[in-house]
């Protein structure tokens, strides 16, 4: 028995460093850094910016932008607000970074935009230097030749109150038959139950997705969401905007994730979120 | 309608005047607080202002009581709770808390000094 169990033991040692394991603040896990700011004084938050590029289309490179924030003091933050990179979280917990990684088509903003990461209630921030895409980090539609296109993933971690922090995944992608286009939508969550609102832009067949803004999908640990549509509309790239709320409805953040959408596609009007932060700093 | 008939009814919407000043101050930025209070609060605020200033105005006109000193009070004590928060003097207590008492003190301030005005014009 004793001879099993180190066997098993030495195996799963040797197995180990071959599984590929994805940080949760990575699109793909494989594309290297290209470009990364950071800074902040771990008093109370440290912050970084950067950009992978993971792969190439015809309208242009696609690039990973992960923007994170990391509490390293032993106090719970709040109000964490970071225009300049879409980024913001009501609190964050004690010694806890938070991420959000996207996949957005399309060129680099130059120069880096520059906006200020405050948190807390009262005037505290930090200057910043953010990568981000060169047209924004939302509403951005593109529409796309028939040539292939890559998976989108994007990603977003939300803390829950008394229940860690929720990492949700977003994958899109899209393959033609002929002339219509199958579109795959995923929403995974390996944390605690949460209920998401992906606003993509809903076209022709695209209803079958229930993305509906006053009854967000429900995604938590082995409760992934998954769905294909077919349509016969023009292909586009879109960076949708996404917003997370606890199951009692109460929200908890937004984002952005990319996907692959219909080009004649509508938004709809997310409820029970804050306002818009103003657009087009830097 | 006569000139004075005129200045009583724009008495009812002087609490705009707290609501132009939550507007310069989201502006200059007068308060020490996050700029995403102001994001999520401003417009509540300014409504509220003038809300309120419109009920203290009517309730002064028809009846008698010190609303005009207790707005101002609360306008007082939302604004010592934005500023002791704003220059770290609540860094001390849960920040959460802090957070929701500051929201609220803001709503409050820009809300109660409209009320104030609304009835000390009555």
């Amino acid at each position: 028995m004793r001879y099993a169990v180190a066997v098993t033991v030495l195996v799963m040692c040797f197995l180990a460093p071959s599984v590929e394991t994805q940080s949760a603040c990575d699109c793909t896990g494989k594309a290297p850094v290209q470009d990364r700011r950071d800074g902040g004084d771990g008093r109370p938050l440290r912050w970084s910016s950067l950009m992978r590029q993971i792969a190439s289309t015809p309208e242009g490179p696609l690039y990973c932008y992960e923007r994170q924030v990391d509490n390293r003091s032993d106090r719970e933050v709040t109000d964490v607000y970071w225009p300049a990179a879409d980024f913001r979280r009501a609190w964050i917990d004690k010694m806890t970074p938070i991420c959000d990684p996207v996949s957005i088509l399309g060129p680099v903003k130059q120069p880096d935009p520059m906006g200020p990461l405050s948190y807390n209630t009262g005037t505290n921030s930090y200057a910043t230097t953010v990568r981000a895409p060169s047209t924004g980090w939302q509403q951005l539609v593109m529409m796309l030749d028939k040539g292939p296109a890559p998976v989108l993933t994007s990603r977003m971690q939300v803390p829950v109150r008394g229940a860690g922090a929720a990492t949700i995944a977003f994958t899109s992608s899209v393959r033609r038959e002929g002339a219509t286009a199958v579109f795959h939508f995923e929403i995974a969550n390996n944390g605690p139950d949460v209920r998401v609102f992906w606003n993509v832009p809903i076209g022709e067949g695209f209803a079958a997705l229930e993305f509906v803004p006053a009854a967000p999908q429900t995604v938590g640990a082995g409760r992934p969401f998954a769905r294909d549509i077919r349509s016969t509309e023009p292909v586009a790239f879109a960076v949708a905007d996404v917003h997370v709320y606890s199951r009692e409805m109460v929200w908890l953040g937004s984002g952005v994730a990319s996907a692959y959408v219909s080009l004649k596609g509508t938004r709809q009007t997310p409820i029970n979120v804050p306002p818009s932060p103003p657009r087009g700093r830097g | 309608m006569t000139g004075k008939d005129i200045v009583d009814v724009l008495k009812n919407f002087v609490g705009a005047i707290s609501a132009v000043i939550a507007q310069l101050e989201a502006w200059r930025g007068l308060l020490p607080i996050n700029p995403v209070i102001r994001v999520d609060l401003l417009n509540v605020s300014s409504i509220g202002a003038v809300i309120c200033g419109i009920c203290a105005h009517q309730y002064t006109t028809r009846r008698s009581g010190p609303v005009g000193g207790v707005a101002a009070a609360i306008a007082v004590a939302a604004l010592v709770v934005v500023i002791a928060a704003g220059v770290g003097g609540l860094d001390a207590l849960n920040a959460r808390l802090v957070s929701a008492a500051v929201r609220v003190s803001y709503v409050a301030f820009f809300s109660a000094l409209g009320a104030a005005l609304g009835a000390f014009t009555a």
